[in-house]
């Protein structure tokens, strides 16, 4: 179907969530936003985290970084964020101060907002490298200037002295790119980072971020809604439903052997014509996702599923299979998965 | 109307206010003020009641005890209003017709009564002979003497009459000897009534050239503009003294038509701008344009699609504005621009200014403090109602 | 920049125009010789006065007159009930006065309310946040009127009882910076009071509005510590609000200031106008509510250049 390389990932994962889950309070009660979530992040491997709209995927990267608002949400108790072997899901503030841009960085679905009206880029570009390195003024700026020339801004001198309000939207996510890569992070987080973008730049992004992985070896965790995108550069996907885990597996296990309903209902609204499917945005799929403040009991896809029978409606499915191999969450899997 | 007024109700704001407990007891407290306001029209429709003596002066509430010096003052004020009484041209008929508060007098010949209050200042004389009553036991039993004997002139009063007159001096008097607590509650009325009208009016006016605005656009919009600016520019202090100075002498002079007029001509300014704003908004929206394109007539729109949809705006406002007339009647009583004839905290407030340099807090006290619960429901409704109609804003 | 300056000024005379004449308007629909001299002026004495002011002249004439006076700081008119005394003399004796009360109760109030609010938001729903805005409610529930009474029972009258020493005076005003705080810390004090729990909302709300916004998450994301995010990237762009909330608030204090000087005995702008109003002194009244529109709208205009100032989106388009 498509054209996968393949890849290989070091041994010794440097981020691994267990059981993360997090709910939100909101006017009608508690709401559990992600349930459970699990999932291993080698260096130098790139992970696609894919699903419909609202399905938890920006939820879980701003839990695994603590960047959700503190009175309106919380972790589950037995949630895990291992960095390198540290749990970091109740580290302290400082803790978490310390490792935030420098060694787990973020790119942010909207650019348009996610930068500082007020300040100019320059200085936010900078700010990263005043918490974390040693470097003096004139050497921050330097490096400023390296990492927008990096990211192939264009007349990065002059760009830094300019507002937010001055560059177009992919000139904003190059800056926000060029942020998150300053401190060359172990992790990057990069949710959605081309979807604000025109076709082109996409492309251009994408090279750029490969380009960052083979050079600094930095492990990706990267949010889309395009399957086009993840097959090109992804190493394994993890597909999300409502919160919840239910498919995973390296790129060609996931696009050639599809084992959750949900997941080959995805690739089968791609259209097949082979050159033109990195356009593809995420399909849709009749039906709607189910309310997270009522979720049916039993498996959260049942109402979307041709296949589902009685026992989908009464008992959720486990998320069966190894951690670190293909997972799938269905009572009745496709293609001979684990039942 | 009343189907898009049903819908309001039934909106999700609507389903968050009403879970909002804060919210339904300030609505609870304002209904209670309300309902004391429609209390005072009913039973107390003229000031007179309030403006009576009812005792000496700066007597203090239940709540504090009584100096021996107000004991005697009080008997002596009784025995001087009895005394008055009989000693009219016909003291038959005018001590049947004696009231005082809702005590009368106990059956008699004006002989035996007159003769009744000679034993009383007598009594009284034995009492103000001593410098320091209190420090001196024979005094306070002389005292208590002749609280008994003035008490015995009276016929005492039972239920109603009794909760009647414990009221009107739980809060003391203030320094006329009138009630406070009756002053206080009279005041009520004056308070929601002004709230109400000025309040109301406002909110009308305001949404009025505010909504035409933001429909039509151009030169309306740059007109309502043009006039905002100017109101908003004279702060509503000045105006009012301009007014003042503009009613003198007038049929109005002295009334609350001027100080209305003032408080709605600075207050129309808050609706009209957020109201302009939301109807901007409003006119973009597909329905409106929908109806815009079926033909309907702009009037019908404005009034049909547009107004009602800025209700909650309107509600907004209008328990802001009731808060400010509130607290802009009291600054202007004390200016002596405000209400005259009759009572009012603002009134109350500034007559306690020299009460309070003699440590006399009741008066001062019980107009605060009515306001106080007042004005705080209606904040906590106000902010209630951003929650759940606005809560984008700041 | 000075482009954008002088558009705001363009624009805001017709608005200022427009308020000199209802002003005007305003103050001729009784006639204001009449009311100064009172039902039984003899007729002679009317057209002196009215003579000396030019009321007889037309109105056209009048109004340019007056907008001329006000362009030109000119105020050379007499005061009716102040013999001999121009009302120029009047304003240049009262403004110090409002000044010393207006302006350090603005600063004051500006920063007690904004550093409450700060850490309100920096604690947002815990305790001590939820027990600064109760209090802050229940602050401006009470009336101005209520805090002067006992501002000046608490701290020029019982203090000085108990302490034996007069720390605050209980009203008047003598010029000089060593009697400033004698005379005007006390009004400054009670005025920043009254308007510190209307601000502290407003700038918390503010800041908890700017605190919800993507770029913080960002700035976190850095690894800015919260109180750098909160004071650097928070605080600045709050700053827009916070001027236009700081100007906005001026005619409040003008009017806050008014009932101060009455009330302490302060010779300040406000005062005077209060004593004009109460003596018919028209040619005082006229000026100097035309004097109070036009600072209004000068700081209208400020408001707008500082706002710009702050906002790089503003000043660059
Ligand atoms: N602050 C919040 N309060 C309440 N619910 C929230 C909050 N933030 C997110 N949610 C809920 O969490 C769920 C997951 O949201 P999330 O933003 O992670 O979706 P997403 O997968 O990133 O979607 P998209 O592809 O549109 O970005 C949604 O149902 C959303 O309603
Ligand atoms: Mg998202």
């Amino acid at each position: 179907m498509f054209d996968l390389p393949q890849r290989t990932a070091s041994e010794q994962p440097v981020l691994s969530v267990r059981h993360l889950s997090c709910s939100f309070k909101t006017d009608r009660g508690e709401v559990r936003a992600i349930d459970d979530v699990s999932f291993d992040l080698a260096a130098g491997e790139t992970l696609g985290v894919v699903g419909e709209s609202g399905c938890g995927k920006t939820v879980t990267s701003k839990s695994i970084m603590r960047l959700l608002p503190e009175h309106l949400s919380f972790l589950g108790r037995d949630s895990e964020v291992l960095f390198e072997g540290e749990n970091i899901a109740f580290a302290p503030p400082e803790r978490m101060r310390e490792i935030r841009g420098r060694r787990i960085a973020m790119i942010f679905q909207e650019p348009m907002t996610s930068l500082n009206p007020v300040f100019r880029v320059g200085w936010q570009l900078c700010e990263a490298l005043k918490y974390h390195t040693e470097l003096d003024r004139a050497g921050r700026r330097a490096r400023a200037i390296e990492m927008l020339q990096l990211v192939e801004m264009p007349e990065a001198e002059r760009r830094i002295e300019e507002y937010p309000h001055q560059l177009s939207g992919g000139m904003r996510q190059r800056v926000m790119i060029a942020m998150a890569l300053c401190c060359e992070p172990d992790v990057l987080i990069a949710d959605e980072p081309t979807t604000a973008l025109d076709v082109t730049i996409q492309a251009q992004i994408l090279q750029l971020m490969e380009n960052l992985k083979s050079k600094l070896g930095t492990a990706i965790m990267l949010i889309t809604h395009d399957l086009g995108v993840v097959a090109q550069v992804c190493d394994r996907v993890l597909v999300m439903y409502a919160g919840r885990v239910i498919e995973s597996g390296t790129v060609h296990e996931i696009f050639h052997t599809p084992q959750h309903p949900y997941t080959r209902a995805l690739l089968d609204s791609i259209p097949k014509s082979g050159e033109r499917a990195h356009k593809t945005r995420l399909p849709t799929i009749p039906g709607i996702v189910p309310s997270l403040f009522e979720l049916p009991p039993g498996c959260r896809f049942q109402d979307r599923c041709p296949l589902a029978e009685d026992r989908c409606r009464d008992r959720e499915p486990e998320l069966l299979g190894e951690l670190h191999g293909r997972r799938v969450r269905c009572h009745l899997p496709l293609a001979g998965g684990p039942r | 109307m009343s189907g898009r007024l049903k819908q309001f109700f039934s909106q999700r704001g609507m389903r968050k206010l009403r879970q909002d407990k804060m919210a339904m007891g300030a609505l609870f407290v304002i209904g209670c003020y309300l309902i004391l306001a429609l209390f005072v029209v009913a039973h107390l429709p003229s000031p007179e009641a309030v403006v009576m003596r009812v005792g000496p002066d700066n007597i203090p509430g239940v709540f504090g005890t009584q100096t021996a010096e107000k004991r005697l003052s009080d008997a002596e004020f009784r025995l001087e209003a009895l005394q008055r009484a009989v000693r009219t041209n016909d003291p038959e008929t005018s001590l049947a017709e004696f009231r005082m508060g809702d005590l009368r007098i106990l059956a008699g010949t004006p002989k035996a009564v007159e003769s009744r209050i000679e034993g009383g200042w007598k009594a009284f004389e034995a009492v103000a002979v001593y410098d320091d009553i209190e420090a001196e036991a024979v005094a306070l039993e002389l005292l208590e003497n002749l609280e008994s004997e003035v008490a015995a002139l009276f016929s005492p009063p039972t239920g109603f009459t009794a909760l009647a007159s414990f009221l009107r001096l739980s809060l003391g008097t203030d320094r006329q000897g009138r009630s406070i607590a009756l002053r206080a509650i009279y005041s009520t009325k004056v308070a929601v009534q002004i709230g109400m009208v000025a309040a109301l009016i406002s909110v009308l006016i305001g949404t009025l050239l505010g909504a035409a605005a933001g429909y039509f656009g151009g030169w309306v919009d740059h007109l309502v503009v043009w006039l905002y600016s100017i109101f908003s520019s004279i702060p509503w202090i000045v105006m009012l003294m301009v007014l003042a100075s503009m009613f003198r002498g007038s049929r109005f002079d002295g009334g609350l038509i001027p100080v209305y007029a003032a408080f709605c001509m600075s207050f129309w300014i808050s609706p009209c701008r957020v109201i302009r704003g939301e109807v901007m908004k409003l006119k973009e929206l597909e329905y409106v344009q929908a109806a815009s394109a079926i033909g309907f007539g702009h009037l019908r729109i404005l009034l049909r699609h547009v107004i009602p949809n800025t209700a909650h705006l309107m509600f907004i406002n209008f328990s802001l504005l009731f808060i400010g007339a509130i607290k802009a009647e009291v600054i202007l009583s004390f200016l002596g621009l405000g209400v005259k004839d009759e009572p009012s905290w603002g009134v109350m407030i500034n007559h306690a200014k020299a009460e309070v340099l003699n440590g006399f807090f009741w008066q001062i006290g019980a107009a605060t403090a009515f306001m106080l619960v007042l004005v705080l429901a209606f904040n906590i409704l106000s902010d209630a109602l951003q929650d759940a109609f606005d809560p984008k804003h700041v | 920049m000075w482009s954008y300056t002088a558009r705001r000024l363009l624009y805001n005379i017709p608005v200022y125009l427009g308020i000199v004449l209802l002003l005007m308007l305003a103050l001729r629909v009784n006639d204001p010789a009449n009311a100064f001299l009172g039902k039984n002026a003899n007729p002679e004495d009317l057209l002196l006065i009215k003579e000396r002011l030019g009321l007889d002249r037309p109105f056209l004439v009048q109004y340019f007159d007056l907008l001329k006076s006000v362009f030109s700081l000119d105020f050379g008119t007499y005061s009716w009930a102040n013999e001999g005394i121009t009302v120029g003399r009047m304003l240049r004796e009262s403004v110090v006065p409002s000044l010393s009360i207006t302006l350090p109760a603005l600063i004051l109030t500006s920063t007690v309310s904004i550093t409450i609010a700060l850490i309100s938001a920096f604690f947002r729903g815990r305790r001590i946040d939820r027990a600064l805005m109760v209090l802050a409610v229940v602050g401006m529930s009470v009336s101005f009127l209520v805090y002067i009474v006992f501002g000046q029972y608490f701290g020029a009258y019982l203090l000085t009882r108990e302490t034996g020493y007069s720390f605050f005076a209980i009203g008047g005003y003598e010029s000089g910076l060593a009697n400033w705080p004698y005379y005007c810390l006390l009004p400054v004090l009670i005025s920043s009071l009254v308007a510190m729990g209307y601000d502290t909302r407003f700038y918390r709300a503010v800041m908890v509005e700017e605190s919800g916004r993507d770029y913080i998450v960002t700035a976190t994301a850095k690894g800015a510590s919260k109180r750098k995010v909160m004071f650097v990237h928070m605080l600045k762009n709050a700053m827009i609000p916070i001027i236009t909330r700081i100007m906005t608030t001026l005619p409040f204090l003008i009017m806050g200031s008014l009932l101060l000087e009455v009330y302490f005995n302060i010779p300040g702008m406000g005062r005077v106008l209060y004593k004009a109003i109460q003596e018919q002194d028209f040619p005082v009244i006229q000026i100097f509510v035309a004097i109070f529109a036009g600072l209004f709208i000068l700081s209208n205009i400020l408001t707008d250049v500082l706002y710009a100032l702050v906002d790089p989106r503003v000043r660059l388009s």
